[in-house]
């Protein structure tokens, strides 16, 4: 790290980043300031360039605490000889394996978000079989992998998207998301009941009053889709897309609303903007106001009465910590309870290293007893301490009924519909584009072609290369030409 | 002969695993039960033992019980002290009134019921009862610091009983499982169980009829010369 002259900017590193107007990759720089940590990089062509990384300094200067020692990829795809990210394959200087992996397996889609990360121009549709090389593939260079998601495009109009699901339903597999804008499930039964026997999480768009500005649907259609899969029982992760002067202001009032709602919510993630894809680098707005994870956090804490504030979240150890946060949330009675607070950060960060979901491995019950522990021996650090251990020891009773045992299945189901999870991502687009930053990134998407791309920089860089988006790229199978 | 046995908690895992024992070896059983209706009729129902409903916490229920199994017996001539609950909660969030149900449920009960049936074997200066305990009150194992203390107590009763009666040669013993397939050792985590499995010489959890064969052996004659043991019942730990 080095200061400049005045000491009014330090740079914490050199890295590799890109032209937000004609991409091109230049060298550029991690600065910090007293206004926040920007990328700051200089393109021959366009001039002077910098993208907000994080609106507070202190928070990211307080990253490495989270920054844990990463799990390698075991087999590179590629060589390392142009650098990150050209290299991208993966190559060997990439530091992380994938805890979530991303497939597009079609780039048709029915809506037309104005945020679009994509590029759907109706080119290709993923065969089944080619879905699993892709998976296989994965697997083989590490065994196992938290999360799969299905992208596109709308992957709800593949044609084959339940045989895919099916294909997926492996053990090396954590959990399957299929990331979806809602249209087909708030319309189709037959698809829903479908959904309800698969081994599938949905993640639904779902952005508040900003759903029409964001996506180009009503939020009566996303509401109608929530409603639905509610209904139909199906493990749902609402995607809230987090837009600074569009749905800020109602972050905590929607998130607090979605945690309390209903058993079959297990989590909630808030992605924040990223101005890249086709139509997201369009989109109107300042990238250099934008907001970032510790300016979110600010938020949610306004309308979810102090519960979703900074303190109940702590960077996620994987990926780059400057990329997502997380927090855990004891839900009963429609109340949330903070669980990061009860715990010791370093035990947290110790559970949590290098896995992007909770495995059911006693690590997550470990620290609900060290937090229990915590509260009983520390009642006057803990405001109504003894409501909050009386919490614990009502789900305690719920879990282990006395005289009829629950089964195990049922007792995961309990602490999934008391337990849920708040997640804040952060992707980069061209603004904040920092190839060191990249090197340790865990979600990744996967080609047809057997290369592993950190999805970063797939969006931003290698999607223009990638020959299924080529212009001149034949319709996929049902387009009209 | 065949004997008449009353079992409490009848209609759980390990309680219908002895009431199944007994009648197969002949014996006229009758089981208590509190909640578990359905089970307690379909155990009845299956293996011809009589059912009655009480809390056992309660002297007066107990009193009228043990009244309507002496009128349905005719005599009672040895008793299974197993009724129970267990609660699955750390230290720190065990409450008073959770101290005292389990303690009631576990122990008041053996005093209550024993108290009115003794007394016909104390007149009749004969009979065999079997108390059960749990392994976790003999040594440190992750369950419930109020579980293990009422199962550490069912030793305390069951020597302390054994001594008193001996005079009326009224046998007393209990049986201490392990880790079992069913009933509470359902509640105990994975993680637990297996580290339970790993060090046990039997490399494997009981079974509820496993547990039961000991509690029949101890009723019965061939265990004439056993009285005042805590047998443990748990594969070798």
């Amino acid at each position: 790290m080095s200061l400049d002259p005045s000491g009014a900017q330090r740079t914490y590193y050199e890295t590799v980043s890109m032209c937000p107007t004609c991409s091109e990759l230049v060298p550029g720089r991690v600065v910090g300031r007293p206004d926040g940590v920007f990328v700051a990089r200089e393109c021959p062509a366009h001039g002077p360039f910098e993208g907000l990384v994080c609106s507070d300094t202190a928070w990211f200067e307080g990253l490495g605490r989270f920054d844990v020692e990463p799990v390698r990829p075991g087999h590179p795809r590629a060589t390392a000889a142009a650098g990150c990210p050209r290299d991208c394959g993966l190559c060997p200087e990439h530091r992380q394996i994938a805890g979530t992996a991303a497939i597009e397996i079609s780039n048709r889609c029915d809506a037309d978000c104005p945020v679009c990360l994509a590029d759907n121009r109706g080119t290709f549709e993923l065969p089944v079989d080619e879905v699993r090389a892709m998976v296989d593939s994965l697997l083989a260079a590490q065994g196992f992998v938290d999360a799969l998601t299905l992208s596109g495009g709308e992957p709800t109009m593949h044609p084959d998207i339940l045989e895919i699901l099916a294909a997926l339903d492996r053990p090396e597999i954590g959990r399957v998301v299929l990331d979806t804008n809602g249209l087909r499930i708030a319309e189709d039964d037959r698809f829903l009941d479908a959904l309800a026997r698969r081994r599938v999480m949905v993640s639904l768009h779902y952005d508040g009053s900003g759903a029409r500005r964001l996506r180009g649907v009503s939020a009566e259609v996303q509401e109608r889709a929530l409603a639905r899969l509610l209904r139909w029982g199906i493990p749902t992760a609402p995607l809230v897309l987090a837009v600074r002067d569009v749905n800020d202001g109602e972050l905590g009032t929607i998130v607090a609303s979605l945690l309390t709602r209903s058993p079959a919510i297990q989590s909630v993630v808030v992605s924040l903007m990223a101005y890249t894809g086709a139509n997201g680098s369009r989109f109107p707005g300042d990238p250099r106001r934008r907001l970032t994870i510790p300016a979110a956090l600010e938020l949610l804490d306004g309308g979810s009465a102090g519960n979703l504030g900074r303190r109940a979240f702590i960077p996620l150890p994987m990926p780059n910590p400057v990329c997502a946060a997380i927090g855990y949330f004891l839900v009963m009675d429609r109340e949330l309870t903070p669980l990061i607070p009860l715990a010791d950060v370093d035990d947290v960060v110790h559970y949590l290293r290098n896995m992007n979901f909770a495995r059911d491995d006693g690590g997550l019950e470990r620290l609900l007893r060290d937090g229990v522990d915590r509260v009983y021996a520390h009642p006057e650090a803990y405001p109504d301490s003894e409501r909050l251990l009386r919490k614990f020891r009502d789900l305690l009773c719920t879990l282990f009924p006395q005289g009829r045992p629950l089964e195990a299945d049922r007792r995961r189901a309990v602490v999934e519909e008391r337990v849920k999870v708040v997640y804040l991502i952060q992707f980069m687009d061209p603004w904040t584009f920092d190839s060191v930053r990249l090197s340790k990134c865990s979600c990744q998407h996967l080609m047809p072609d057997g290369r592993i791309v950190p999805s970063c920089a797939y969006y931003s860089y290698h999607r223009r290369l990638d020959p299924r988006f080529a212009p001149a790229a034949a319709p996929a199978r049902g387009e009209g030409a | 002969m065949s004997r008449s046995v009353l079992v409490t908690g009848g209609s759980g895992a390990l309680g219908g695993a002895i009431v199944r024992r007994l009648r197969r070896d002949g014996d006229d059983v009758a089981f208590t039960f509190r909640t578990g209706r359905e089970a307690a009729e379909a155990l009845a129902a299956a293996t011809g033992a009589h059912a009655f409903a009480a809390d056992l916490t309660d002297a007066a229920q107990v009193r009228r019980m043990v009244g309507e199994v002496r009128g349905r017996l005719g005599r009672i001539d040895a008793l299974v002290n197993n009724a129970g609950s267990a609660q699955a909660l750390p230290f720190a969030l065990i409450e008073e009134r959770d101290w005292d149900e389990v303690l009631a449920a576990n122990l008041k009960t053996m005093f209550l019921v024993t108290r009115e049936v003794a007394r016909e074997m104390v007149a009749r200066k004969g009979g065999a009862i079997v108390n059960i305990g749990s392994l976790a009150g003999h040594r440190a194992f992750e369950v419930p610091v109020h579980w293990a203390t009422a199962k550490a107590g069912v030793t305390g009763f069951t020597l302390a009983l054994a001594q008193e009666f001996g005079r009326f040669h009224i046998r007393v013993n209990a049986v201490a499982p392990g880790l079992l397939d069913d009933g509470v050792g359902r509640m105990v985590p994975e993680r637990a169980a297996a580290d339970f499995v790993a060090h046990c010489a039997g490399g494997r959890r009981g079974t509820t009829a496993e547990v039961a064969d000991v509690v029949a052996f101890l009723l019965g004659d061939d265990a004439r010369y056993v009285n005042a043991q805590c047998l443990c019942v748990d594969g070798g730990i």
